[in-house]
């Protein structure tokens, strides 16, 4: 008995530190793991900072509020910039600061609706690529580089807190991407990269105190340069429909057309009024709110096909979309060549 | 019974909720520089300082003697520069400009020494092929404060409800 | 709105007639929300207020040089908002909307006006919203001289004194415009009670 009582203790001693030893065994992986892990994403971030920093640049500018700063990026190797509209959409005297050379620069386009302008310089320079902003997910990691007041170049580290089409009650002209990082005075224009180095966004402004700030998706930029090399100029474009909520999501959508506008290309479209929506475009439309986004992607004397439902059956129709009624008449400060011209040529189109 | 005047002072002061949306002052302000600036462009920089001056003068009482005073140093002037006793801006022409206007090659050199005493401006990639005359842009004494960091603004968008 | 830090008013106005485009920001800063809420009792529409708060600071902008200090630039920019918005009022005429579907939710939330509602007022019945806009209806039927002078004294609690200042009238004007516009006033929301 004294034995048999004797052993088991024993046994279930040895148990014990097997399960001891297992825990043990699992909890240093473990901590191995998250350390390497940690390793690894402070290895990345390095990487796309060190990629990256060279096709940061400052820009400093003159608006009628005296002298500002803020920051760009290059975008392709012949030194076109890209920088929020605060920054470059309306000032003058624009010096681009790289390396250790200061650059004149002219305004190629400044487009309030998106919040950005294109800059360019004479020279040959580095330029980031750009990545894919519909591939970002909620959480994924992204690293911002600016100059943030007359400090030296500054990397921050954040993650995407969401895609955002309203803001305390106001809509944006496109989702915008909220990004949890804290930006800084100057800031304005970085560009957001993703761990592969690879731009994904433009910070624009910051919410809440500048504990976070929005960025306009790179694909929303991208138009706007399209528009640029196309027509020389932005060309945002319009259809003339105007959309209700319906009662029920059909297909997922609850955008249903209540009505056209007079002497709008969706008149004789073949839409008609209380199809519902399903597509704008590459957009697809589950609201109304959703056709907002969709508009920011249309451009003046371009087809889009626009899938709707009626009937139960799914009809797609192509319109040529006019130019946008509402675009504002751009004024251009003085002593900007480049947007000068570009008045001239919208003054001649007309 | 009649709402007496201590209730409809107090159902007055909940007016003061009525307050526009979270940010609408900073947006706001941001709409009055723009505006100010589309003024600024529309008006010449002379108008608007003749228009502060007058409105300056607005609070001066003259003195019916100054016009009287005015119109003889007027005279005198006018008889001096008439005569060809003294001729002003004959030398004076390039010493007032800050944004320099250049043509020729030598003029660019001009420039370039002024900037590697001020700025640091690369003139390699600088495009001298166009036309003629450039502004350059110098560096002026008031840039040696602080600058604006910008960290602002906000897309607008061209929807007035869900349409597109 | 960092106020606490900002430099006094004459400060400011003498840096802006200096050319110092910053110092007007900062009286902007400290003096739109009530130049806001100054229009927008007088006129009940967000967006006519928009526009007027961004026409008196412009005019504000422009005569600034004019202004040597004689009165307060409080007095001032007061007095520019409201003649600018009797003005605007008058030439509207009945044209306009109550526009006050954008209420702050804080409206709804405070305690004063839950008390106000849910005690002995005698319009216990009417939620609030109802309230806010019966009393934005009462007081649009009030002359827009009478409603400058309940919005200035009731609304923003200024004294008397202040209100004459800003119209140029005499005190005693002021206080006879606020005893037939409460009259008025209370005529209006009892007739709404009775209904």
């Amino acid at each position: 008995m004294v034995e048999i009582f004797g052993r088991r203790p024993i046994r279930r001693l040895g148990a014990e530190a097997l399960k001891a030893g297992v825990i043990f065994f699992l909890f240093s992986a473990s901590r191995l793991f998250a350390q390497q892990g940690l390793n690894s994403i402070s290895t990345e971030v390095t990487r796309v900072f060190d990629q990256a920093k060279n096709a940061v640049v400052r820009i400093h500018a003159e608006d009628e509020h005296g002298r500002l700063a803020g920051t760009g990026f290059f975008i392709d190797p012949a030194g076109t910039i890209v920088t929020a509209y605060e920054v470059g959409g309306e000032s003058w005297d624009l010096i681009v600061e790289f390396g250790s050379n200061r650059y004149p620069a002219q305004r190629l386009v400044a487009d309030p609706r998106s919040g950005i302008a294109l800059l360019k310089v004479s020279a040959d320079t580095p330029w980031l690529s750009t990545g894919d902003s519909d591939e970002l997910k909620l959480a994924s990691p992204v690293v911002t580089i600016g100059y943030p007041m007359d400090l030296s170049i500054t990397p921050s580290f954040g993650m995407i807190g969401g895609f955002d089409l309203k803001y305390l009650n106001q809509y944006f002209s496109t989702t915008l991407i909220r990004v949890n990082i804290a930006a800084q005075r100057g800031e304005a224009g970085s560009p957001v990269l993703n761990l592969k180095g690879e731009v994904v966004g433009i910070l624009i402004f910051p919410i809440d105190n500048r504990t976070a700030c929005y960025a306009l998706p790179i694909k929303a930029a991208e138009k706007v340069r399209t528009d640029y090399v196309r027509f020389g100029e932005v060309r945002p474009g319009w259809v003339g429909v105007s959309v209700i909520e319906g009662d029920e999501p059909v297909h997922n959508s609850t955008a249903v057309i209540q009505s056209f506008a007079e002497g709008s290309p969706a008149i004789d479209s073949g839409l008609q009024q209380g199809d519902v929506l399903l597509r704008i475009g590459t957009v697809e439309i589950r609201s109304p709110p959703d056709v907002v986004n969709a508009s920011f992607f249309l451009t003046a004397e371009q087809d889009v096909p626009i899938t709707v439902l009626r009937d139960g059956k799914e009809i797609t129709v192509t319109v040529t979309a006019a130019d946008h009624p509402g675009i504002v008449q751009q004024k251009f400060p003085l002593f900007a060549p480049a947007t000068l011209e570009n008045a001239l040529r919208t003054r001649d189109r007309e | 019974m009649m709402l007496d005047e201590q209730q409809l002072q107090k159902l007055l002061r909940i007016k003061r909720f009525e307050q526009p949306p979270p940010g609408y002052f900073d947006r706001a302000l941001i709409e009055f520089h723009r505006r100010q600036r589309e003024e600024l462009l529309r008006r010449s920089a002379t108008l608007i300082w003749w228009e502060r001056f007058v409105s300056g003068l607005g609070n001066f009482r003259v003195p019916s003697y100054a016009y009287g005073a005015a119109f003889g140093a007027f005279v005198v002037v006018a008889t001096i520069v008439g005569s060809g006793l003294w001729a002003p801006y004959q030398d004076a022409t390039d010493l007032s400009a800050n944004r320099v206007v250049l043509s020729g090659p030598e003029a660019r050199e001009v420039a370039v020494n002024r900037l590697a005493l001020s700025g640091n401006l690369d003139w390699s990639t600088f495009d001298h092929t166009a036309s003629s005359p450039k502004v350059v842009p110098v560096v002026r004494p008031s840039q040696t404060a602080l600058p604006r960091y910008v960290l602002d603004g906000r897309p607008v968008s061209y929807e007035a409800s869900f349409s597109f | 709105m960092e106020e606490q830090n900002l430099p006094d008013d004459e400060t400011l106005v003498r840096r802006t007639q200096n050319g110092e485009t910053r110092a007007f920001d900062l009286l902007w800063q400290k003096y739109s929300p009530r130049i806001y809420s100054l229009i927008y009792n007088m006129t009940a529409n967000h967006e006519d207020s928009n526009d007027l708060l961004l026409e008196v600071f412009a005019k504000a902008y422009r005569s600034i040089n004019g202004f040597r200090g004689k009165s307060s630039f409080y007095t001032w920019i007061h007095a520019i908002a409201v003649n600018m918005t009797i003005n605007f009022v008058k030439k509207r005429g009945r044209r306009f909307q109550l526009s006050l579907d954008d209420l702050d939710t804080n409206v709804q939330n405070d305690k004063e006006l839950i008390d106000l509602a849910a005690t002995n007022s005698p319009i216990r019945e009417v939620d609030l919203s109802e309230l806010q806009q019966r009393l934005n209806e009462a007081m649009m039927k009030l002359s827009v001289e009478h409603r400058a002078v309940v919005t200035m004294f009731d609304i923003q609690g200024m004294p008397h004194a202040e209100i004459a200042k800003i119209l140029g009238i005499p005190e005693a004007t002021v206080r006879s415009r606020l005893f037939y516009a409460h009259r008025q006033l209370q005529n209006y929301l009892e007739e709404f009670r009775k209904k």
